[in-house]
């Protein structure tokens, strides 16, 4: 039996267009249904409707080369043939007659019915030349081919379905797109200026949000005679296209909130993590450092992103100054993995939860910024200190994340201290309680950020060298060790207190400049250090 | 239960819709069929049939690409078995909706898409869209609806 078309893998993938009664057809389904479609929804109407009418034709096998329609030969009443005009439409012949017109000689005209009764007339015997008609020549294979269901079909070739409507549907003017649904302009409910103010009323009344469509339309009452589907990507529609609302769900979910009531460090990136480029020539690097300023992980580091098959199921981070003054986390590349992703959104609104009180943080992942803002409230309130190792988990919801600073007894520990004397950063060593986990290398306690921040910002106001920065904290941290070595790693979570720098700019300069002395390993000391000793 | 057809203003024309001559439209707009079609008839047949041609003897004509027979009128049969085969038929002088409708003219008024017509009529498929989905519908120019 031969294979009909649509079992036939060119069919999908190398010969495959969209046709207008194709689009007819999800027309119809979007009209019938009232419901946004996804482009793999729509592939696989797509497939199953155009199996449908495959499987509606006659078969080829129904029609031999001896029964197709060929206007030279003689049939007779009763006969069965095949139309190749007709898609191969099987009619039976019902009456005969000569034709009528000299112009083609001698031949006779047959009267063909069709299904649902259709009567049309074709010629017959009529001589070769007097028609230029081409020939149809005909496929038999005599192979058996096993019959794919659309849904075998659809996993077989859907995607290059899906690629072709894809861009058939970017091209349409009238379909409009919301997370990942489409649906046709000239179908959506009607949404005008007074729907939208109630819209910000609602919102407004709700704390700026976030809140679901559904839930903005139940409040203001509106929308009531429209079937529900339809209101809200209706409504999703218009709140798009009005700056006054920002749609901040994570993948798959649609959520509202008010522009004006977000955070302002979620429209703009807090200033303690703004990074003014530092130029240096990371290629001196030695391995060692390299591997330093990957296990450091900061998201200014030109890192190469990590190829991952499944989103780690926890991160750990250890935290530096300007993220725990300005209440925020670096949206690294291993995290991005972690918290909510959305299709279009660059804003998504997540929930933090504290693993160790189970206290919930409203919390933002501001993509632009690259950093995820919500977490001052965590960090006052469990005293973070700079060095901890906070510990992000994912949770079964995506909109929910967990976060662990290993909370535990305050134990007394050997901590740096960072204090302003003199509008100048001085380090000291000093026993303090702390309930954290950390790294030992990183920790700094904050005795008066205010201060730190001023002379941050005598820092930028004269554009003071980062080396300048760097030999004046070494010389202080120096001093609290006997051996008046410091690690690199130290040296950067404490020049990052008053200059935002990923580690690369600071390593690099511990390699050339003369006035930096590596003692073995990552650890380095001042030049004059060791000619005063 | 057959699924209703969308109406066809819900349904934006893309360069693959079909096309054709509705001469519904025609007898709708009370407009002179077989005026404008004497237009289209080769200097012979023009000068042959003259200003009024035959519009009421029926004559058979077979579709070469089809083999189906119509009755059509004696200048319809002209057109098709003669003057469309001429050179002069579709030049470059030739207006784009005339273009069209004789392209069309000569396959029988079987449905074509803009495509199919800018390969027979040396038209830009996207003026041919353009011009044909229009608010105006001109010569009877319309987007084919299948039956049912």
């Amino acid at each position: 039996m031969a294979q009909r078309n649509t079992q036939r893998r060119e069919y999908w993938v190398d010969d495959f267009r969209v046709e207008q009664a194709d689009l007819d057809h999800l027309y119809n389904m979007l009209l019938e249904q009232e419901t946004p479609l996804s482009v793999d929804e729509m592939a696989l109407i797509l497939v199953r409707n155009r199996v449908e009418h495959d499987s509606q034709r006659p078969s080829k096998a129904a029609h031999t080369p001896e029964n197709q329609y060929n206007p030279t030969r003689e049939y007779q009443v009763g006969d069965e043939v095949a139309f190749p005009s007709m898609n191969f439409s099987v009619g039976k012949v019902m009456k005969t007659r000569a034709g009528k017109n000299p112009d083609y000689g001698t031949y006779t005209v047959l009267e063909v019915q069709f299904d649902k009764g259709k009567v049309l007339e074709f010629a017959s015997g009529i001589a070769p030349d007097m028609l230029g008609q081409e020939e149809v020549v005909e496929e038999e294979t005599g192979v058996e081919f096993p019959e794919l269901s659309p849904e075998e079909i659809f996993i077989e070739w859907g995607g290059a379905v899906s690629d072709a409507l894809q861009a058939k549907l970017d091209e349409n003017e009238d379909l409009v797109r919301l997370a990942g649904r489409w649906f046709p302009k000239s179908l959506l409910a009607n949404v005008n200026s007074g729907h939208l103010n109630l819209a910000e009323a609602v919102l407004d009344m709700n704390g700026g949000g976030p809140m679901a469509t559904a839930e903005i339309i139940e409040q203001a009452g509106m929308l009531q005679n429209v079937p529900e589907r339809l209101a809200q990507f209706s409504l999703n529609y218009g709140l798009q296209r009005d700056d006054r609302f920002d749609e901040v769900g994570p993948a798959g979910q649609v959520l509202w909130y008010l522009s004006r009531l977000e955070p302002a460090e979620v429209q703009t990136p807090p200033s303690r993590l703004h990074y003014l480029p530092i130029s240096s020539d990371e290629s001196l690097l030695t391995t060692e450092l390299k591997e330093l300023e990957r296990q450091i992980g900061d998201e200014l580091s030109n890192l190469p992103i990590p190829r991952v098959v499944q989103p780690p199921q926890s991160v750990t981070v250890t935290l530096i100054y300007p993220h725990q003054r300005s209440g925020t986390l670096p949206l690294l590349p291993q995290l991005q993995q972690m918290f909510p992703t959305a299709l279009q959104s660059p804003r998504i609104r997540f929930t933090l939860i504290d693993h160790d009180t189970g206290s919930e943080y409203p919390a933002w992942v501001v993509r632009p910024g690259g950093y995820v803002y919500g977490l001052a409230d965590y960090f006052i309130q469990h005293e973070i200190p700079v060095g901890s190792n906070l510990t992000i988990r994912r949770t079964k919801n995506p909109s929910r994340v967990e976060i662990s600073a290993g909370l535990h007894k305050p134990r007394k520990e050997w901590v740096r201290t960072a204090s302003v004397q003199n509008s100048r950063l001085r380090f000291e060593s000093a026993q303090r309680g702390v309930a954290t986990e950390f790294d030992d290398l990183m920790i700094i306690e904050v005795i008066d950020p205010d201060a730190i921040d001023n002379v941050a910002q005598r820092v930028a106001d004269r554009n003071i060298p980062v080396e300048d920065l760097m030999e004046d904290i070494m010389r202080d941290l120096a001093a609290l060790n006997p051996q008046g070595t410091v690690h690199a790693k130290t040296l950067y979570s404490a020049v990052n207190l008053i200059r935002r720098s990923p580690p690369g700019p600071i390593f690099a300069r511990l390699v050339a400049l003369p006035e930096f002395e590596s003692v073995g390993g990552p650890y380095w000391r001042l030049k004059e250090v060791q000619a005063q000793s | 239960m057959p699924r209703p057809s969308v109406p066809s203003n819900l349904v934006r024309p893309t360069l693959d819709t079909q096309f054709h001559i509705d001469y519904t439209w025609w007898s709708r707009s009370k407009r002179d069929l077989d005026l404008y079609l004497a237009q289209h008839l080769c200097a012979q047949h023009r000068e042959e049939l003259g200003e009024n041609p035959d519009s009421q003897t029926r004559v058979e004509w077979i579709d070469p690409a089809t083999g189906q027979v119509q009755d059509v009128d004696q200048l319809q049969y002209v057109l098709l078995t003669h003057c469309s085969l001429q050179a002069e038929y579709m030049t470059e002088r030739t207006s784009l909706v005339d273009a069209v409708f004789r392209a069309l003219l000569a396959a029988g008024n079987r449905p074509m898409t803009p495509r199919e017509l800018a390969e027979r009529t040396g038209r830009s498929a996207d003026t041919i869209l353009r011009t044909l989905s229009g608010d105006e519908v001109y010569r009877g120019l319309r987007i084919y609806v299948p039956e049912t």
